[in-house]
């Protein structure tokens, strides 16, 4: 996972190749305002807080604990897949 | 697996039977399909799954001869309602006993006064029973039930077994329609009407919040001490194990520290300031 530049903004999501990096771009944000910006230079982790978070990742939203049929209950396997976060930023 | 199961997993229990109280309100006897049921002490709840529908905490009101829980559900949501509608063989999960129940070693030697509105009997009705057990260790017992109207009234069965056991029994209802003819009003109202010695006095009271809140101040300002008066309080109780944070009040977890809290420590947190 890493930062990707989709629809305007750098987004932090699945990084296909290492050229889809967001290299070469940088993030203008005041209070209330967005804007995607070309960077001066190649550097790749040059932008600031992304809307998105680790956090996704590191305490996912929705987790199945256990499953109920009838009298059995079986508890779920932690779904922890293994995951590389690059240029994480902290807030 | 090892260090036992997760704290989120619900253990089956059968509906062993199930007895409607009023229309939207039923019983239900609980047995774990396998084992025993864990012990539980008056004032404590469980987290109550109904499969594929969701999880809430419900009191445990009593301890079945058969050794299981009996809890009471009201119908007023998607959960409740599930519950309520279980069968005798329908399989439920049950998380728990939790929390810290009503202090009933402290009502030695005293006059204990126990005030219910509404469904706030249930959590109740263990420790009514668990005095009446020991009658003979306590001062004057009075019971204070409320109810909407009288054909609402939880456990009047109860009720009448306990005052042939010695409690001084007592029901108040909002509206009474043609028939009744007891109190109607409040039920700080039947505190002139019962006997009890304030300063050596002890007080459980559990039902909606502003009840609580006018019983417990009218039994103090009687003259009975603050800490000797105890309010089960109902919270979004969501995991039950201070994990998520539903139920904080101020600096309490109300699944861990509470639901039951004296009265000393839960004024404050209680207190709705104006805007």
């Amino acid at each position: 996972m890493g930062p990707v530049v989709r629809e305007r903004v750098i987004r932090f999501e699945e990084v296909p190749s290492a050229d889809r990096l967001a290299g070469g771009w940088t993030d203008v944000q005041e209070p209330g305002r967005y804007r995607l910006a070309e960077g001066a230079d190649e550097m790749i982790f040059s932008f600031a807080a992304s809307p998105d978070s680790a956090k996704r990742y590191t305490q996912p939203p929705r987790q199945t604990l256990f499953r109920m049929r009838g009298e059995h209950v079986e508890e779920a396997e932690p779904d922890a897949p293994r995951v590389a976060l690059l240029g994480v930023r902290a807030t | 697996m090892i260090g036992g199961p997760h704290p989120m997993t619900p253990a089956p229990y059968r509906v062993r039977s199930r007895r409607p109280d009023r229309a939207d309100t039923v019983t239900l006897t609980l047995e774990p399909v396998r084992g025993d049921c864990p012990p539980f002490r008056p004032g404590q709840f469980t987290m109550l799954y109904a499969p594929g529908v969701g999880e809430i905490a419900v009191s445990i009101s009593g301890r079945a001869r058969s050794g299981g829980y009996t809890q009471t559900i009201r119908a007023v949501g998607a959960v409740s309602a599930a519950l309520c509608g279980k069968r005798p063989g329908d399989v439920v999960g049950v998380r728990g006993p939790y929390g810290r129940g009503w202090d009933v070693p402290a009502a030695a030697g005293l006059d204990v006064v126990v005030v219910a509105g509404g469904l706030g009997l249930a959590p109740l009705r263990p420790l009514v029973r668990a005095l009446l057990r020991e009658r003979p260790r306590h001062g004057r017992i009075s019971v204070i039930a409320g109810s909407r109207a009288p054909g609402l009234l939880l456990y009047p069965q109860d009720l009448a077994r306990w005052a042939r056991q010695g409690a001084d029994v007592r029901v108040t209802v909002d509206h009474p329609g043609h028939t009744w003819r007891g109190p109607v009003g409040l039920v700080t109202r039947l505190l002139d009407r019962i006997v009890f010695e304030p300063r050596r006095t002890c007080a459980f009271v559990c039902g909606p919040e502003p009840m609580m809140r006018a019983a417990a101040a009218e039994l103090v300002r009687r003259g009975v001490a603050p800490g000797r008066v105890e309010l089960s309080l109902e919270r979004n109780m969501k995991c039950a194990v201070t994990r998520c944070g539903h139920c904080q009040l101020g600096p309490l977890f109300v699944c861990e520290d509470g639901p039951v809290l004296r009265y000393d420590r839960a004024a404050g947190l209680l207190e709705v300031r104006e805007l």
